[in-house]
């Protein structure tokens, strides 16, 4: 089936209606929240889990020793510095609450996020089914991650720019986006997997590659950049505590450890409980979007996509894997998949999504323990 | 005008150059503050070299002089003894295929390892041979053919004393063999320690 490829077009009669129906779904999602928080603190309903930890982050900064947890082996180094430094330098300027200004920052960022992804996938499956598969992803029950005072929204929103600006051939830029990518969370040096696929492309095999041509000198220096943002996270711990890579050594306190992927997929499935497999469902449902994403020729978003969710399954935990899913542009490629391809389907699918959401939610501000 | 151009084009390069050479010396820059921590020993054994040692106990463990006779039933050393089973009648067996013991030396360091113990050797496993490390790098074997006490007394290699260390662990390690006992994958047992003792000259 021929993709369509006249997405220029359509672009500005369509993107007010997405900008409209995404917007709609963070209003839900907080309306939501607010609906059911305790004394109307919205940002306090939707601050859970690890929320604390940034909060402590915005708050007081990095801890110089590990204290936290009963065994004292915490530490808030596993968390990267760009969402919470962010959020309480934006919160300083604008005078609002840190929690507050979270919520809208990553819920502004979300819309944007969406906003791109609708012109990625008219690319590559046409208006109606680009629409429809960012209308999906706005009100599926993993965007609920989008609005916490998590990393997930900017995460992605840095990861979709950078592959526009690729697509664009702005090499620089999209190297600058992926150093974003990599002060927010521990996953976005990864980005540099997409870089190196558009590179190549931009090249057109060895023989383009040698020459030394300003664009080439770009290309090379942007892809440098990518990992920078980790990097000058790694200089700050090592001069804060001594160890560069204690957001890597840190995730002991939470019983990670490096394995076999598959391994460890196996055995969630074979665990008791239907909370653990419906996680390693949800990744494999996300391994075939990145098999989907290979098969539409974005070979680098497909290696992207698979290792986003490989990388942590491979640390022995099965914790938080439906968050790497939502982050890891999978997800995204198999909503428009269905979009494309079951037209009956995805309007079944958006009415259990935008059934399910707000039951989410609820149960996220109760502080529901499948869902960290 | 065609001079003009090829001029801007080699600044352009030339910037560019400049920026890629200064970025990348960055990269190795990071790279070799990566590989070279600045961290305490107790975040070392934890966090960096992953030993078993709970953090709380290698933040307050006992102070061991030279020439101490370390024993295993002592509840005073049983927060350092680590993967060692409870205290029975013929010493403290290793629970596992691995355990280890963490001296937080308080002078000098020590010459020689001094380890009385015994294995638990039956008819089907007529011997066990139990390696020994101090500090990842390995000073020497036991072997056990039968079950009477004896004292070993292992020299320490300088090698294994380079750094400026002063948590010392030393770790057991019994070699798998067969046959194995019913229900269990490894061979446990290993050795069965009763008394330790680090010390800078030769045992009395």
């Amino acid at each position: 089936m021929p993709l369509p490829n006249d997405g220029a077009h359509h672009w500005r009669v369509s993107l007010p209606f997405v900008l409209l129906c995404v917007t709609v779904s963070r209003l839900i999602v907080l309306a939501t929240a607010a609906y059911f928080a305790k004394d109307g603190d919205i940002g306090r309903a939707m601050c859970q889990w690890d929320c604390g930890w940034y909060s402590g982050i915005m708050a007081r900064g990095y801890q110089p020793e590990a204290n936290a947890h009963p065994a004292g082996d915490a530490a808030n180094w596993a968390f990267f510095p760009f969402f919470p430094y962010m959020t309480r330098w934006l919160a300083a300027l604008s005078g609002v609450d840190v929690l507050l200004t979270a919520l809208a920052m990553n819920a502004v960022a979300f819309v944007g996020t969406c906003a791109m992804l609708y012109q990625y996938f008219l690319r590559i499956v046409g208006r109606d089914s680009a629409a429809f598969a960012v209308l999906l992803f706005a009100f599926c029950p993993l965007s609920l991650y989008f609005s916490a005072p998590y990393t997930e929204s900017l995460f992605l929103f840095s990861i979709v720019a950078g592959v526009l600006l690729l697509q664009d051939g702005r090499f620089l830029m999209a190297g600058l986006a992926g150093a974003v990518a990599s002060a927010t969370r521990n996953s976005g040096f990864l980005f540099g997997f997409i870089y190196l696929a558009y590179a190549w492309h931009a090249w057109g095999g060895w023989r383009g590659m040698k020459a030394l041509s300003p664009l080439n000198l770009r290309i090379v220096l942007g892809f440098l950049l990518v990992p920078v943002g980790l990097e000058l996270y790694a200089l700050f711990l090592h001069s804060l505590m001594g160890d560069a890579l204690a957001f890597s050594h840190v995730q002991r306190a939470w019983g990670r450890v490096f394995s076999n992927p598959v391994t460890a997929l196996w055995s969630g499935l074979a665990a008791p409980g239907y909370l653990v497999r419906i996680r390693v469902v949800m990744v494999l449902i996300a391994l075939f979007g990145a098999w989907k994403a290979w098969r539409w020729g974005k070979r680098g978003e497909a290696i992207f996509c698979a290792l986003s969710i490989l990388l942590p399954a491979s640390t022995g935990s099965l914790d938080s894997l439906q968050r790497y899913v939502a982050t890891s542009l999978a997800f995204v490629f198999v909503l428009a998949w269905i979009a494309m391809r079951l037209p009956r389907a995805r309007w079944v699918l958006l009415g259990c999504f935008a059934l399910t959401t707000p039951w989410m939610v609820l149960r996220w501000t109760e502080g529901w323990y499948a869902l960290p | 005008m065609p001079f003009l151009d090829r001029t801007r084009l080699t600044a352009t390069k030339t910037c560019l150059l400049t920026l890629i050479a200064l970025v990348a010396a960055f990269h190795v820059y990071v790279a070799y503050v990566m590989a070279t921590p600045k961290v305490g020993e107790a975040y070392r054994l934890y966090f960096i070299e992953r030993r078993s040692i709970p953090w709380r106990t290698l933040l307050s463990l006992e102070p061991y002089r030279l020439g101490e006779r370390m024993d295993f039933a002592d509840e005073r050393w049983a927060p350092q003894l680590i993967d060692f089973s409870v205290s029975e009648q013929f010493g403290m067996r290793m629970a596992n295929n691995r355990a280890e013991v963490v001296l937080n030396l308080a002078d000098s360091k020590p010459r020689e390892l001094v380890i009385e113990g015994t294995a638990a050797v039956t008819d089907k496993l007529p011997r066990q041979r139990v390696a020994v490390s101090l500090n990842g790098q390995k000073i020497g074997e036991l072997s056990y053919e039968s079950r009477d006490i004896r004292s070993d007394v292992m020299t320490i290699p300088a090698a294994a004393l380079l750094d400026d260390r002063h948590l010392l662990v030393i770790e057991f390690s019994a070699r798998k063999q067969k046959p194995w006992l019913p229900g269990k994958q490894h061979v446990p047992y290993g050795i069965a320690a009763l008394t330790l003792r680090a010390s800078s000259a030769p045992a009395p």
